[in-house]
């Protein structure tokens, strides 16, 4: 697996970027959904039958959605597998910026574990503000303006004028 | 019919349809005008403000966002050569190179007035459709409902972006999640134990998460964007009535050409305009200009992706089948307010369609007159910076998840499918067909164990009447022609590579 980091030479260092075959990613994604399908398979066999032996029971959809997901992820491994084996026109996949990207989920995380203590709107200001700091916003009059106008319009909309109260 | 018609227009003698239908139209037009956010983003991140207002307002805001986002898709395609939506790729083909020549306005007006009559017509073919449809519908039994779904399903995954099986894989993922919690017939928990999960995964919190958060993490990943040079607007609100005149037959076509390809499920606005400004090049006088300015090739995109925005209603209204990511979400926002679509709305609840067939007629001059006034702005729109926007539609996600419910449950519903949401597009896995899965999924299996009962367990239940059989015969072609396809292209490849 090469995963090749493009990096500027300058003084300032620019945006890194992961760039990494399809063929491995679609691999790695496609193991942990062949996991889960198969985890679900096995809790849909598992579900009872029904009484009336002419019905269908609980479990008899959810098991052949899996099957037919589980066959296509097979598919869909066995292709990756085989153009890793040939080598030959890979298509890549680009993850521009993955640092700020993986800052993003943070935030997006922290305002998430943090909304009921904080409030909802106090958060959305807080974090909107360093979610654009992640997205590469360094003008300190967008970084304040646009997160407490944000606050303000979801109070004015969805407290006053919809009646929804969040905590 | 016309009685019904007549009333869906009265609806609007209420100040708040109105009201609901502009506001709806500027929101599309901001929505459209920014490059990466499109109609379905746009709806999904309007349902949370439309959990406290009737169904009629709610859906008109819903329907009129739809339509302008479509419209609005061209405006940054024309003047910045960055389609707003993907519909209006081929919109900027001719489009930028009319900007490039300092024609920009005309392009402009050019693509607004083709809209605007794109979507007067295919309303009057959605009217005239529509209705025989649901009224045929009713007849349907267990097995056709079964087999009707499963051809959405398997169109949306044939016509999804990257490979079919991906489609497939997207597909089951939907189907799957769509089985999660009480089962409706035995009461049987399925897959959790939580109560939180008994009435299965919420849609607006999946839809926020996989259509408004994953972009989020996109915009974030795309950093700030670079401002633009504006442009000149020289004709943009002088009507060209000869030009229009001798486009006529070209707009006549495409609009006829962008309804029936929007009918079927997963083809879609893109499709429609790639299709209808192909049929355009060839039976041009002039086909040597296309991609160099051509006014035709403007009409012909812009109006076949917006009479496709008619097409995508009329499976959701007549069958409860929606035909676009959109149209699903939409299914969601009737879902909210109590309201079923399919074949019995119509009779159940008549207003609703009818408000829409109105909605789409009246929003066609508003939209018109709100585009060329307001050009200068939606121009200006493309150029709000982009941590701006990511900040705003991310605010707006996790704050509409927890109104959804008024708790934290469907915000972290919303944060997980966000997460998922960019993890399977960067595999190249489609998100719509999860979407529309997860609307169907219940219909599916309801009716699959419905017919099952009748029978007795016979599986030969689902070959006993013709038009379910054509119906499986239409899903097994459009899930088995691109595995086909597949395969005829890694013979050909094998094959060439062992001539060399």
């Amino acid at each position: 697996m090469s995963i090749s980091i493009a990096q500027c030479d300058h003084s300032r260092i620019k945006p890194q970027a992961i760039d990494v075959p399809l063929a491995w990613l679609e691999l790695g994604i496609g193991g942990i959904l062949l996991t889960i399908t198969s985890y679900y398979l096995s809790d849909a066999l598992s579900l009872p039958n029904p009484l009336n032996p002419n019905a269908v029971g609980a479990g008899r959809f959810p098991s052949l959605i899996a099957f037919a997901t589980l066959a296509c992820l097979v598919l869909m491994l066995c292709h990756s597998v085989v153009t890793l084996v040939r080598n030959k026109d890979l298509k890549r996949v680009k993850i521009r910026r993955p640092a700020s990207v993986i800052l993003a989920i943070v935030v997006l995380l922290a305002q998430v574990l943090l909304m009921e203590h904080l409030g909802a709107v106090a958060c959305s200001v807080l974090f909107s503000m360093l979610l654009m700091f992640a997205a590469g916003e360094r003008r300190p009059v967008q970084l304040l303006g646009v997160p407490l106008a944000l606050g303000l319009s979801i109070y004015l909309v969805f407290t006053v004028a919809l009646g929804v109260y969040f905590p | 019919m016309i009685e019904n018609l007549m009333n869906g227009f009265a609806v609007f003698a209420d100040p708040l349809v109105p009201f609901g239908l502009i506001v709806g139209a500027l929101l599309g037009y901001l929505i459209g005008s920014v490059p990466g956010l499109g109609p379905s983003l746009g709806v999904a991140l309007l349902i949370p403000f439309t959990y406290e207002l009737s169904p009629i307002v709610s859906i008109v805001t819903l329907i009129s966002l739809y339509a302008a986002a479509e419209y609005g898709g061209a405006i940054s395609a024309i003047l910045i050569n960055s389609p707003g939506t993907a519909a209006a790729v081929a919109t900027s083909w001719d489009g930028y190179p009319l900007t490039q020549q300092g024609k920009a306005g005309v392009a402009l007006n050019i693509s607004i007035i083709s809209s605007g009559t794109g979507i007067f017509l295919s309303t009057l073919f959605l009217i005239v459709t529509a209705v025989p449809l649901s009224e045929f519908a009713l007849n349907f039994g267990a097995t056709a409902y079964f087999a009707l779904a499963l051809v959405g399903l398997s169109l949306v995954s044939c016509f999804s972006s990257g490979s079919a099986l991906k489609g497939a894989i997207a597909m089951g993922i939907g189907l799957a999640l769509a089985t999660v919690g009480l089962d409706t017939q035995t009461g049987v928990p399925r897959f959790s134990s939580d109560p939180h999960f008994f009435e299965g995964i919420p849609l607006v919190p999946v839809l926020l998460g996989l259509y408004a958060l994953s972009e989020v993490l996109f915009m974030i990943e795309e950093g700030p964007s670079l401002k633009t040079k504006s442009q000149p607007m020289t004709g943009i609100l002088v009507v060209p009535l000869k030009t229009l005149f001798k486009l006529k037959n070209h707009i006549l076509r495409s609009s006829i050409l962008g309804y029936c390809i929007g009918v079927i499920p997963g083809a879609g606005a893109s499709i429609a305009s790639f299709v209808s400004y192909a049929i355009a090049k060839r039976t041009s006088k002039t086909p040597e200009q296309f991609g160099k300015g051509s006014l035709e090739g403007i009409a012909a995109s812009e109006t076949a992706n917006n009479a496709a925005v008619s097409g995508a209603l009329a499976p959701l209204l007549a069958l409860g089948i929606p035909g676009s990511p959109t149209t699903a979400i939409m299914i969601g926002a009737l879902m909210i307010h109590g309201i079923q679509a399919g074949p019995l709305l119509f009779t159940t609840n008549p207003e609703i369609p009818y408000t829409i067939f109105a909605a789409l007629w009246i929003s066609v001059p508003i939209m018109i007159f709100i585009g060329l006034a307001g050009a200068k702005l939606w121009a200006k729109v493309a150029d709000i910076p982009r941590p701006a926007v990511a900040a705003i539609v991310a605010g707006i996600s996790l704050i509409g998840a927890y109104a959804s419910e008024n708790s934290m449950f469907p915000v972290y519903i919303t944060l997980a499918f966000g997460v998922l949401g960019y993890v399977l597009r960067k595999v190249d896995i489609p998100t719509a067909p999860i979407i529309l899965a997860l609307v169907l999924g219940e219909m599916l299996e309801t009716n699959f164990r419905r017919a099952l009962v009748i029978s007795n367990g016979e599986y030969g239940i689902f070959l006993d009447s013709p038009l379910t059989i054509v119906l499986l015969l239409i899903a097994a072609i459009s899930f088995g022609l691109p595995a086909l396809s597949s395969v005829r292209t890694w013979r050909r490849q094998r094959s060439a590579q062992v001539e060399e």
